[in-house]
């Protein structure tokens, strides 16, 4: 699974403990406010993401633009990734 | 003596309430303050419960009945049902201006003639009305505490800069910080914008059109604004952070938005009534103020490591258990020293903030032991770059049975019994819990 995969499965996990509900299909370009995660759910999808990837990137220092898309959401991932492999 | 409305006629602010739709001048705030004073004037000397309906009604009920009440008590329609059944109680929904027929004048010198009526009553026959504010307790009841409109207006100032601020409340305006920020923007002469929804993109929509230039939230609101990518669409020149702890990355991350912005983060205690503020970008506060003090308050640090307060004001008698000898407060607030900054770790009776919401541990774990099943539970905070922290619970169960059963009866019970915020969002099983020799469960390890 890519990271893209893993942050969706990741976000209806969470969208069923949290008592959200995810919009139909989110796009690269979907605001990440507007996805049906409330702030609560993304709370509980960011410690998921550091359980399963090792990561939480929103703890680093030196994240430039906050996320506001799915893309970037998975963009901060990715970049997190490849600092920790480098 | 003074009351909210002489106070802003001493100082001859003309602060103004804006809506979507509407703008309320003090002038016209003051009328009709006067009408429900007239009108619901039996209250006199009298308790009263008022309920928040919207800034500008809340306002006209402080405005009416401060000075003139015994007590007010400061109520959601929720909170309203804590009350003493014999209570006055009020919830004031102001009509549009048009109806009103009250000539709106935004010029201080029409203003202080307009309102000598009302000044002059409230200067004859003024009362010190004792403002309560709800927190919760322990046991997720509401706990009410008395303060004074001297000690809730002590660190407001006005100014020309002052003035011309706009303001918006992300808060409750009867709790503790949200009424700050109203009386911030009332006796400042600023204007507040009216009307905040749950959805955080349609509001920061809502305060760029209105220009808002004043913003107050918790870190996990700011965090959240963030996301919405539409925040520089704000003018900000004052950023103010309270409720929560507030780390580094996120000071570091607003001031580089906001460079010419004043960010300020607030440390304040609802019981205490006390409130210090932070405006070296810098997480924490500087150990020299635990020497010198902050404003008339005295800050000391116990030998359990908790930030004692010595307010200037008197301190409610219900907290006499937790003043020292000095006249000193424990807030319960575990800090650290590290490099010349006093930095909060978190509360030391182990209450969660789950981004600005209080959940006392105790209560998520009588529910969880509600379930058949269920032998030992112990339930703490997990901390969280989002919400600062999330709930997670411990659970110990009969040996024999199914774990994913009872997991999924917890879930079910805790979905019924508590706020969103307060359920678990983890639940872990494990063999056994560390009791302490009087029985109680172990919390310091998560503190």
């Amino acid at each position: 699974m890519n990271i893209e995969q893993i942050v969706k499965r990741a976000m209806s996990d969470v969208a069923e403990l949290s008592d959200c509900q995810l919009i139909e299909t989110i796009e690269p370009d979907t605001l990440l406010l507007q996805s049906g995660l409330d702030s609560l759910g993304y709370a509980m999808l960011v410690a998921q993401l550091e359980e399963e990837l090792g990561i939480d990137p929103f703890t680093e220092l030196a994240i430039k633009v906050y996320p506001a898309t799915f893309a970037e959401f998975v963009a901060i991932y990715t970049q997190g990734l490849e600092l920790q492999n480098d | 003596m003074s009351s909210l409305a002489s106070l802003l006629i001493t100082r001859a602010v003309t602060p103004t309430i804006v809506t979507a739709s509407q703008s309320f001048s003090l002038e016209w705030l003051l009328e009709s303050a006067k009408l429900w004073r007239e009108e619901y004037r039996h209250l006199k000397n009298k308790p009263l419960a008022l309920i928040y309906t919207n800034s500008a009604s809340f306002s006209v009920g402080l405005l009416a009945f401060d000075g003139f009440c015994s007590d007010l008590y400061l109520c959601s329609e929720e909170l309203a049902e804590s009350i003493e059944p014999g209570y006055q109680q009020l919830s004031i929904t102001i009509s549009s201006v048009s109806e009103q027929h009250i000539k709106q004048s935004k010029r201080a010198t029409k203003l202080v003639q307009a309102s000598s009526n009302l000044a002059g009553q409230t200067h004859t026959h003024t009362i010190a009305t004792r403002w309560w504010l709800a927190s919760s307790g322990t046991s997720g009841q509401p706990k009410w505490f008395s303060h004074s409109l001297a000690s809730l207006t002590l660190s407001t100032k006005a100014s020309p800069a002052l003035s011309a601020l706009c303001w918006a409340n992300l808060y409750q305006v009867y709790r503790y910080a949200g009424l700050q920020v109203l009386l911030q923007a009332l006796t400042s002469g600023a204007t507040l914008v009216d009307g905040s929804s749950e959805d955080l993109i349609l509001n920061v929509k809502h305060y760029a059109t209105a220009r808002v230039s004043a913003l107050s939230a918790t870190p996990s609101m700011w965090r959240q604004m963030l996301m919405t990518n539409q925040l520089l669409s704000l003018p900000l020149q004052r950023i103010t952070l309270g409720g929560e702890t507030v780390d580094q990355p996120l000071l570091d991350k607003l001031s580089e938005l906001y460079p010419n912005a004043s960010i300020r983060h607030i440390y304040a205690s609802t019981e205490a009534g006390v409130g210090f503020v932070v405006a070296d970008k810098l997480a924490g506060f500087p150990v020299s103020w635990l020497e010198q003090g902050v404003g008339s308050a005295q800050l000391v640090i116990d030998e359990s490591e908790h930030l004692r307060i010595k307010p200037s004001h008197k301190l409610d008698a219900q907290l006499e258990a937790r003043i020292d000898e000095k006249g000193y407060l424990d807030t319960q607030d575990q800090v650290r020293i590290e490099g010349g900054r006093v930095f909060f770790l978190g509360r030391a009776s182990g209450v969660i903030n789950v981004g600005g919401n209080k959940v006392h541990p105790e209560k998520v774990e009588s529910v969880i032991l509600s379930v058949a099943g269920v032998v030992q539970v112990k339930v703490y905070g997990q901390s969280n770059s989002v919400l600062g922290n999330l709930v997670v619970a411990d659970i110990v169960i009969n040996s024999h049975l199914d774990w994913s059963n009872i997991s999924r009866s917890v879930r079910e019970r805790c979905k019924l019994a508590l706020q969103r915020f307060e359920i678990p969002v983890k639940l872990r099983q494990i063999d056994s819990l560390v009791v302490s020799p009087t029985g109680k469960l172990s919390r310091s390890d998560n503190v």
